[in-house]
């Protein structure tokens, strides 16, 4: 409790909230004019009957010397020495030095010293420290002064800043009682008063000098020796610089580092402003702390993963790829294991028997309806068709909705007729009339009238004069037709535009295997829009074992079928690793689950 | 001829060797062989399809008649040609407006084809053909057990409802318990189409890499031993 009031005066005052008690009618900061004047004259009485008049009252001279009022106070003042030291307060009147005959007027034996107002105040200051000391009322209960703990408790940490601030600016330190301030070197002033007091007082006064000066009246150099209007500024005998509270009314009006009356936070104090320093608490510290880490993190580079020089998916692909197409390699190369080409299923062997009932120069209406990158497996399919059919002599026309498809025609004849022994001259045994620009409605135009849509071939001779295709005016009328394709909504058009206007003519779709679900309603249905159907390389392989001929098909069963067990395989052991790993995944969620 | 038929059969197996290497090439990952492939087919692709339509459709068809053809036939070539021009005006936007009529004849004229197709084609077959499904006397004719038909056809039918029922809309929310049965066997039955369908894809893809294979071998076989 004896530290408080160091501590309070450490607080800066414009972080010093008003207390409650201190919310209502402010006390005046400084006395005014009146109260002081009350004061001196509750004071008069104590007064030697030499510092008064006839009246009772001060002298007007010393008046206005002492009553300076604190709005009339200029801010600054020459200090002069606050206290006499104990010493010299201790020293009786007889043992002052002769210098007091100089003084206007004479102490007598017996008397009260004039200046035991400044002792008196100097026993109810006793234990408070000069400066900035705060004075704390005694009448104030010490309950109500708990803001000041509070406060205390809350600015802690700036406590030590402000000390050390004052400390640095030579405020009102500990050791500040001790030290006797002396005045600022005046120029004009006598030398024995530029002296300290000591060796003033020790100085003899000359008896009957005294009776010489006339009393009330203070001469010139006594009145230029008051400190009133000389700068606060003053040397603390050590060299350094003072700057200390300037008494501002009073007797010590001028005077440095005096006691003050009232308590320091009764005087005008700045409005209290807000603390700049956010008041949060320690979660919402740490969360700021984690938000601000978090965007600074965010800023951060980072440095990419290094990419493995073996990727996973690479990995796993190339070892597909060569699972899958080794063997089917080595069934290439070799030839073995033979594999039993299919048995004719009923749509095959429908097929094979309506080309058998084709008579020689029969006109057959062949459509090379698929793309090059379906070459692979629509040639095998549709050259196994079409060898067939040239055994039977007929007369194939070709056409195509597809821009490539009259090239890939004359490459599937010129392969065909090699199967089956012949050369095909274009003219004589087959005609190629080359693209069907136009889609379905070309299409539905040509299943109408083909001899109108299309009259020259690809060699730009005309077709429709030959003999085969004489009689023929629809597509009703050509003695079959066929249709290799391998997309199944071009298979569907096609079907659309033709089944419904063939009517007696036998209608074979040689398709790709990825087009067979989906084409295959249309041969199922009852009663059927296609009359045979070859799907794939499984249907080729089956064609050709059922009219006992060997071609691409044939070539390609082995390692086809060796691909097809690859594929199997390769599904067997990836459905097994799945499982596996699902269930080891599952086994490690559940382990953390139950560490957690 | 047969030297020159040969030479040109060696150039094209020696181009179709080396330009499959260059597309197996991509199971290394992306690489400059497999793209100078690809850009080669695709521009070899388009030069032949515009030679294609130019030689095979817009000479013969078009221009010949209209140049050289009689008068009847110029006077019909009139017609595609002031339609192909007005057709071309679409390409800038002061007169893209005269295309238009060209536009909507031809989409007019092929979407008639093509709904009509489709119902004629399609839906009324298929739908005729799933009722015949409970034929006694086509299931007689047809020499399978009339049970066997019968059971065919249950399968058949069942099949249809629930993929139909699949694409039921509802704007009720739940739907009801047992149309939500059904759709789950619908999608159970379009799960089993998509599944032969993928099968297909790949049986089609795999005779095509037979195909190659076989392609490459024969070359190799051929360079090695010529007379083979």
């Amino acid at each position: 409790m004896a530290q408080e009031p160091a501590d309070r005066r450490a607080l800066p005052d414009e972080e010093i909230p008003s207390p409650d008690w201190f919310g209502g009618e402010i006390p005046p900061v400084q006395p005014s004019k009146d109260e002081f004047e009350a004061e001196q004259e509750a004071a008069q009485p104590e007064l030697p009957d030499w510092m008064t008049d006839e009246e009772g009252k001060l002298p007007d001279w010393l008046q206005s010397g002492i009553f300076i009022s604190p709005l009339e106070q200029p801010t600054q003042a020459s200090s002069i020495v606050s206290e006499p030291p104990p010493d010299v307060a201790e020293t009786k009147e007889s043992e002052l030095p002769a210098a007091d005959a100089k003084l206007p007027f004479k102490m007598e034996e017996g008397e009260p010293s004039p200046l035991e107002w400044l002792a008196s105040l100097e026993a109810e200051a006793g234990e408070v420290k000069p400066g900035k000391d705060l004075q704390i009322p005694p009448e104030i209960p010490e309950d109500e002064l708990s803001w000041l703990s509070e406060l205390e408790a809350t600015y802690s940490d700036l406590l030590p800043e402000v000390e050390i601030a004052g400390d640095d600016a030579g405020g009102p330190s500990e050791g500040f009682e001790s030290e006797v301030l002396s005045p600022p070197p005046v120029e004009g002033l006598p030398s024995w008063l530029s002296d300290t007091d000591a060796e003033s007082e020790k100085a003899p006064t000359p008896a009957g000098e005294e009776e010489d000066l006339q009393p009330a009246e203070l001469p010139s150099w006594l009145q230029a020796m008051r400190p009133l209007g000389i700068p606060g500024e003053a040397t603390n005998g050590v060299g350094g610089v003072e700057t200390e509270q300037v008494e501002g009314a009073g007797p010590l009006a001028g005077l440095r580092g005096v006691l003050p009356a009232e308590p320091e936070v009764s005087q005008g104090a700045k409005p209290s402003g807000f603390p700049l320093r956010l008041q949060v608490t320690d979660a919402q510290e740490e969360q700021a702390n984690l938000l601000r880490r978090l965007i600074e993190s965010e800023a951060q580079p980072r440095p990419l993963p290094q990419a493995p020089i073996l990727p996973a998916q690479f990995v796993l692909r190339l070892a597909m790829a060569v699972l899958l197409i080794l063997p089917v390699l080595l069934g290439v190369v070799s030839g073995l294991p033979e594999f039993a080409r299919p048995a004719p299923s009923s749509e095959i062997l429908t097929v094979r028997q309506m080309i058998e009932r084709l008579t020689p120069q029969s006109p057959v209406l062949f459509a090379i309806d698929y793309e090059p990158s379906y070459s692979g497996e629509m040639d095998a399919v549709s050259g196994a068709i079409l060898g067939h059919l040239l055994r039977r002599n007929v007369y194939p026309v070709i056409i195509s909705t597809v821009p490539t498809g009259p090239i890939q025609a004359e490459r599937l004849l010129s392969l065909a007729g090699k199967t089956v022994g012949q050369t095909l001259a274009p003219s004589d045994q087959y005609a190629n009339l080359g693209y069907l620009a136009g889609g379905a409605t070309a299409l539905a135009a040509f299943v109408e009238t083909p001899r109108t849509y299309l009259s020259l071939d690809i060699q730009g001779e005309r077709v429709w004069d030959r003999p085969p295709l004489q009689n023929v005016n629809s597509a009703a009328q050509f003695a079959m037709v066929v249709v290799a394709v391998e997309n199944p909504d071009r298979a569907r058009t096609w079907i659309e535009q033709l089944s419904p206007k063939l009517n007696d003519t036998p209608f074979v779709m040689v398709i790709s295997a990825r087009a067979e679900p989906l084409i295959r309603p249309y041969y199922d249905a009852a009663p059927s829009q296609v009359q045979g159907l070859v799907s794939g390389l499984t249907g080729a392989a089956a064609y050709e074992a059922a009219t006992v001929q060997s071609g691409a098909a044939s070539l390609y069963w082995t390692p086809f079928n060796i691909g097809l067990l690859m594929a199997v395989l390769l599904m067997f052991l990836g459905g097994v690793i799945n499982m596996i790993a699902g269930r080891i995944v599952r086994q490690k969620r559940r382990q953390e689950i139950k560490n957690k | 001829m047969t030297d020159l038929a040969n030479l040109s059969s060696i150039i094209g197996m020696f181009v179709g060797f080396v330009f499959t290497l260059l597309i197996f090439s991509y199971l290394l990952g992306d690489n400059a062989l497999f793209r100078f492939a690809t850009h080669v087919f695709i521009g070899v692709s388009a030069g032949y399809i515009a030679s294609m339509a130019f030689f095979n459709v817009i000479w013969p068809r078009l221009l010949s008649p209209a140049l050289f053809g009689l008068p009847e036939e110029r006077l019909l070539a009139a017609v595609p040609l002031l339609l192909s021009g007005l057709l071309l005006a679409k390409v800038t936007s002061r007169l893209n407006k005269l295309g238009s009529p060209v536009m909507a004849f031809l989409a007019g004229v092929g979407a008639a084809v093509v709904v009509g197709g489709a119902v004629t084609g399609t839906l009324f077959p298929q739908t005729a053909a799933t009722i015949n499904l409970f034929d006694m006397q086509a299931i007689q004719t047809s020499g399978r057990s009339i049970s066997a038909g019968l059971f065919n056809g249950a399968i058949m039918l069942a099949g249809v409802l629930v993929s139909l029922a699949y694409f039921h809309f509802h704007t009720r929310a739940p739907k009801p318990a047992w149309l939500q049965a059904i759709s789950w066997a619908g999608q159970a039955m379009i799960a089993i189409a998509l599944g032969a369908v993928f099968a297909g894809v790949y049986m089609a893809a795999l005779a095509a890499l037979v195909e190659r294979l076989g392609a490459l071998v024969e070359f190799i076989r051929w360079f090695i031993n010529p007379a083979t």
